[in-house]
C-alpha cells in the first residue's frame, strides 16, 4: 500500500473504532468529564442546588477537619475496614480449603455457602435487622442458652448497643463471604498438588503446608479480594442505612463515611461539603491501594502459568 | 513455562481415612446451617404470626392454629403440661402437685357455666384451662413462698387461684364479640370546623369479666342444615338515626378468636342493605377495629372494608341490623390460610405489583443498554485496530478506580436541572454509556476469538457492524449471559440509585419499597418477612436456572488479580 492509501486506511480504522467506543466516549465526557470537573469546583463551593454555588476557598475541607462526625464517621469506617475484610477472607479462605476436598455433595455445600451472598442486599438488612433483635431475634435465640450455660450472663443487645452495633454489621458482612469462597476455591484447584505431598513427606505439620503452600499460592487472589474488600469497606453504605433507618444510630455508632456523605448530600443539602468529602473518600481509598500493592509486592506470589 | 498440573497428581492422592471424611462432612454441616440459619428463620418468620415473631423466648417454627368448631373456645396447645420450678425441691414437688392441681380444677369447674353457658364446650377446652391455670398459679408463685414448704405453697394458690385462672384465660380463651359501633357522616367541605359527624351505636363493654358474667348483648347462633352445622351468625340490632345519605364509613369493634375462618358482614339500614367486598379473616385474639367504606369508587385506604350495596332486604325504620355470618372452614383451610396469611397480606399492603413492574422495567432497560454499549465498545477495543484504543482502554479501567460518590452530587444536580428527578431515566439511561467492568470483561472474551473467523467475512465484504453483529456476538454467548446477569442483579439489588433519585412512592423499586415498608411499619414483621422473601426467592431460583453463568462470572472478575 502506498502512505497515502496506510494513512487513509488508518483514519477510516480510527473513524470505525470511535464509532464503536462512541457510547464510551460519551459516557465518559457527560457521566465521567464534567461531574468530576464539577464536583472539584462544588468541593470549593458552598452549595445547596437551589442557589448557585459560592466559593469559599478551601472552607469545606478545613471545615471538615473539624468536624466531629467527619472523624467518628472515618473512625467507624476503619473499625469496619479492619475487622471485617480480614475476617471475611480468614472464614471464606478456611471455607474454601474445607471445600477443596474430594468429597461427596461438594457442590451442595458450595451453594449452601454461596447463596446467602446473592441475597439483595436491602432484603438481607431488613432480615438481620430482625434477627439482631435483642429480645425475639433468632441470634440470641441461638446465643442465650449456650452463654447461660457457660454462665456468661445475657446476649448483647447487638443494634440497640453502640458497642455491639458494628460487631453486628461485621457479621452481618461475613454471612455474604459466599462470592470469595467460589474465588478462592477456583483459585485452590490450581495448587500444585506435588508440594503437598513433597511437603508432607519432609514432614511438614498442617499449619505449615498452610502458610507454606496454600497461602503464597493463593497471594493473587487474597490480595484481590483484600482490595476489593477494603474498597468495599470504604463505600459501605446500604446495610448501615437500612439497619438505621438512614440515621447511623445508636450514638452515631454505625455512622459510616459514605452514610454520613449521603446525609450530608441529601439531608443538609449541603452538596459542596459532600463532595469535598467524596474527593477525600478518593484520596484515601487511592492511598490505601497503592500502600497495599507497594507493601504487597513482596509477598505476592504469581505462579507462572498466571501472567500471560 | 510449565502451567502446574491438576488433575494427574491429584487422583494418586491417598484414600482418607473414613473418620477424617465423617468429621469433614460434620464441619460442612454446621458451617452450612450456621450459613443457612438466617433463610430458615426468614422464611419461617414469613409463615408466623406477628405475635410469634415478638415471642420470648423465640420460636423457630410457625405454629399450627388451633382448630375449633365453636367460637367460644379454649386454645387447647396454649399451656404444656406444667413441669418442677427450680426452687421447689423434688420431694415437695411430688406431694404437692396434686393438691395445686385440684385448687386449679376448683376453680375452672365454679365458673364454667358462667363462661361457656351458650355453647357446650369441649371436655378438651376444660382440662385445657385447669391446665393453664395451674401453670399460671405456679408461675406466679414467688420463690420464697416455694422455699417455705408445701403449706405454704397450697395457700398462695388458694389465694390467688381466681387470678390465675383469669391469666389463663386472658391468654387462651378465643371468642368472637362486637364492640362498639360506630357510624361517621361524609365531613361538610363547607363546613369550618370540619369535623366527620359520628354516632355511636349499641355499645357492648370491651371487658372479658362482663362477657363472663352474662347478658352478651348480641347473640350467637348456630344454624343446622341437614343436621349439619353449616355457619354461625353474630348479629345486633341498633336503633338507627343517621341520614343514609350522609354515612359514609361504619367502624365495628371485633373481638376475633384466632380461628381463622372468614366473616361475611350484612349491614341493613332502613334505607338499603350492604355486604363488605371480601370477608373478614378471623386472625387474631383481641380487640380491633374493623373500617367499612361506604364509597364504591375511591382509593381506600390498606385493611380497610368496601362496602357494597346488596339486594338485600332493609331493615324497620328507626332501626338497623348488623349481622356477621361465620363461615365454615375445614381444618386443613384454616390451617393454610394461617401459614400464608402474610404473604397475600404484605403483598397487598404495599403495591408490590407495582414495584416489582417498575423494577423489572429498569433492570430490562438496563439489561438491554448495557448489553448493546459495552459489546460496541469492547468490540472496539479488542478487534478495531485504532490509535488511541489502549488510551481509552486505560481511561475506561481507570473510572473503576473513583468513587461514585464524587460524581454522585453533580449527576443529582444535573440530573435535577432538566427534570429527570423523579423518573427512571437517571436509573437507567447511564446503562446505555458503557460500564468499565462489563467492557472490560468482554474486551478480554472478544480478544479470545481467533481472528481466522472475522478475516474471511471480512474478505467476503462484511461490513464491519456486521463482523460484530453477525459473528462475535453469537460466539460471546457465555460472557454476554454473565454481563446480562450481572447487570441485572446489579440492578435489581440497587438501593443508593432508586434512594437518589425516587421519592414518589409509586415509582419506587422493590429494594427502596422494601425498605421503606420496614423503617415505617416495623409493627406487621409478619408481612414484612413474606415481602423480604419474596425479593429474594426470585434471585436464588435465577442462581439454580443459571448456576454455571454465576459461578463462572464470579471467578471471572476474581482469577485476573
Amino acid at each position: 500500500m502506498t502512505p497515502l492509501a496506510l494513512a487513509k486506511s488508518a483514519r477510516r480504522q480510527l473513524w470505525r473504532g470511535l464509532a464503536f467506543c462512541s457510547p464510551s466516549v460519551l459516557g465518559l465526557l457527560l457521566f465521567m468529564a464534567y461531574p468530576i470537573v464539577a464536583s472539584l469546583v462544588y468541593s470549593f463551593c458552598r452549595y445547596s442546588v437551589l442557589r448557585p454555588p459560592k466559593f469559599v476557598g478551601a472552607g469545606n475541607y478545613t471545615h471538615l477537619a473539624h468536624d466531629e462526625l467527619f472523624w467518628k464517621s472515618l473512625l467507624n469506617t476503619g473499625y469496619y475496614g479492619i475487622v471485617a475484610v480480614p475476617m471475611g477472607i480468614v472464614v471464606a479462605l478456611g471455607l474454601a480449603i474445607l471445600l477443596n476436598t474430594r468429597l461427596k455433595g461438594l457442590a451442595l455445600y458450595r451453594t449452601f455457602f454461596y447463596v446467602p451472598s446473592i441475597v439483595p442486599m436491602v432484603a438481607s438488612s431488613v432480615l438481620w435487622l430482625w434477627l439482631f433483635n435483642p429480645q425475639s431475634g433468632a441470634i440470641n435465640a441461638v446465643l442465650r442458652p449456650m452463654l447461660q450455660f457457660l454462665h456468661l450472663g445475657e446476649p448483647p443487645g447487638w443494634l440497640a448497643d453502640p458497642a455491639w452495633s458494628k460487631p453486628a454489621i461485621i457479621l452481618w458482612s461475613v454471612w455474604g463471604v459466599g462470592g470469595a469462597v467460589v474465588i478462592y476455591l477456583a483459585g485452590l484447584q490450581d495448587v500444585p498438588q506435588e508440594l503437598y505431598e513433597a511437603a508432607e513427606v519432609d514432614g511438614a505439620g498442617p499449619w505449615h503446608r498452610l502458610w507454606k503452600i496454600t497461602v503464597p499460592f493463593m497471594s493473587p487472589h487474597l490480595l484481590f479480594t483484600f482490595i476489593m474488600g477494603l474498597i468495599g469497606a470504604f463505600q459501605f453504605f446500604t446495610p448501615a442505612y437500612v439497619m438505621t433507618n438512614g440515621q447511623g444510630g445508636p450514638v452515631d455508632s454505625t455512622l459510616f463515611y459514605s452514610l454520613y456523605l449521603f446525609q450530608v448530600a441529601f439531608f443538609d443539602f449541603k452538596m459542596g461539603y459532600a463532595c469535598a468529602m467524596a474527593w477525600i473518600l478518593f484520596l484515601l481509598i487511592l492511598a490505601a491501594t497503592v500502600l497495599i500493592f507497594r507493601t504487597s509486592a513482596r509477598h505476592v506470589y504469581y505462579a507462572a502459568g498466571e501472567k500471560g | 513455562m510449565r502451567k502446574p498440573r491438576v488433575g494427574s497428581s491429584r487422583d494418586r492422592g491417598r484414600r482418607r481415612p473414613l473418620w477424617q471424611t465423617i468429621a469433614l462432612h460434620a464441619l460442612l454441616v454446621v458451617f452450612s446451617s450456621i450459613f443457612l440459619l438466617p433463610l430458615f428463620w426468614l422464611v419461617g418468620s414469613s409463615l408466623k404470626s406477628d405475635d410469634q415473631i415478638r415471642a420470648f423466648p423465640p420460636e423457630w417454627l410457625p405454629d399450627i392454629p388451633y382448630y375449633s368448631k365453636v367460637s367460644p373456645y379454649f386454645d387447647v396447645h396454649h399451656y404444656d403440661a406444667v413441669k418442677r420450678p427450680e426452687e421447689c425441691p423434688e420431694s415437695t414437688w411430688s406431694q404437692v402437685e396434686p393438691k395445686l392441681d385440684a385448687i386449679a380444677h376448683q376453680v375452672v369447674d365454679d365458673t364454667w357455666e358462667a363462661t361457656f353457658h351458650w355453647s357446650s364446650g369441649h371436655a378438651d377446652d376444660r382440662a385445657a384451662a385447669q391446665r393453664g391455670t395451674l401453670a399460671e398459679s405456679v408461675a406466679g408463685m414467688p420463690s420464697a413462698v416455694m422455699e417455705a414448704g408445701a403449706d405454704a405453697m397450697l395457700d398462695h394458690a388458694r389465694e390467688n387461684s381466681e387470678t390465675s385462672m383469669e391469666k389463663a384465660f386472658g391468654a387462651a380463651y378465643r371468642q368472637l364479640a362486637l364492640g362498639d359501633i360506630a357510624f361517621q357522616g361524609e365531613a361538610d367541605a363547607g363546613d369550618a370546623a370540619g369535623v366527620d359527624a359520628k354516632w355511636l351505636a349499641s355499645v357492648v363493654e370491651k371487658t372479658r369479666q362482663q362477657q363472663v358474667a352474662g347478658q352478651p348483648a348480641y347473640l350467637f347462633e348456630i344454624k343446622t342444615l341437614k343436621g349439619r352445622r353449616v355457619r354461625c351468625n353474630l348479629w345486633t340490632d341498633f336503633h338507627w338515626t343517621p341520614d343514609v345519605s350522609d354515612f359514609r364509613n361504619l367502624t365495628i369493634d371485633l373481638h376475633g378468636d384466632r380461628s381463622w375462618r372468614k366473616v361475611d358482614v350484612l349491614l341493613r339500614t332502613p334505607d338499603g342493605a350492604y355486604r363488605t367486598d371480601r370477608p373478614i379473616l378471623l386472625s387474631n385474639a383481641s380487640w380491633e377495629e374493623v373500617i367499612l367504606i361506604r364509597d364504591p369508587e375511591g382509593e381506600i385506604p390498606w385493611g380497610t372494608f368496601r362496602l357494597l350495596e346488596s339486594g338485600d332486604e332493609p331493615s324497620e325504620p328507626g332501626s338497623a341490623s348488623l349481622t356477621l355470618t361465620v363461615l365454615p372452614a375445614s381444618r386443613w383451610q384454616v390451617i393454610l390460610r394461617k401459614l400464608t396469611y402474610n404473604y397475600p397480606a404484605g403483598l397487598t399492603f404495599i403495591p408490590f405489583g407495582k414495584y416489582l413492574l417498575n423494577t423489572l422495567l429498569v433492570c430490562g432497560l438496563v439489561v438491554f443498554g448495557t448489553l448493546i454499549s459495552c459489546s460496541l465498545v469492547a468490540y472496539g477495543l479488542a478487534r478495531v485496530r485504532w490509535r488511541g484504543r489502549n488510551v481509552l482502554f486505560y481511561i475506561i479501567i481507570g473510572t473503576m478506580m473513583l468513587p461514585f460518590q464524587v460524581t454522585m452530587v453533580p449527576m443529582f444536580v444535573v440530573f435535577a436541572k432538566i427534570g429527570w428527578v423523579d423518573s427512571f431515566l437517571p436509573l437507567f439511561v447511564p446503562a446505555f454509556f458503557g460500564n468499565a467492568f462489563f467492557i472490560f470483561l468482554l474486551r478480554q472474551f472478544f480478544m479470545t476469538i481467533p481472528h481466522e473467523l472475522t478475516d474471511a467475512a471480512r474478505v467476503d465484504g462484511c461490513s464491519e457492524f456486521g463482523i460484530y453483529w453477525k459473528i462475535i456476538m453469537p460466539l460471546a454467548k457465555p460472557a454476554l449471559a454473565t454481563v446480562g446477569l450481572f447487570a441485572f442483579m446489579n440492578t435489581w439489588n440497587d438501593y443508593v440509585g432508586p434512594l437518589i433519585y425516587l421519592s414518589d412512592a409509586s415509582k419506587y423499586t422493590l429494594s427502596i419499597g422494601l425498605a421503606s415498608f420496614s423503617s415505617q411499619y416495623g409493627s406487621y414483621p409478619g408481612m414484612l418477612m413474606a415481602v423480604t422473601a419474596v425479593m429474594t426467592i426470585p434471585i436464588i431460583i435465577l442462581f439454580f436456572l443459571a448456576q454455571r453463568t454465576f459461578i463462572q462470572g464470579i471467578t471471572l472478575t476474581g482469577v485476573k488479580g
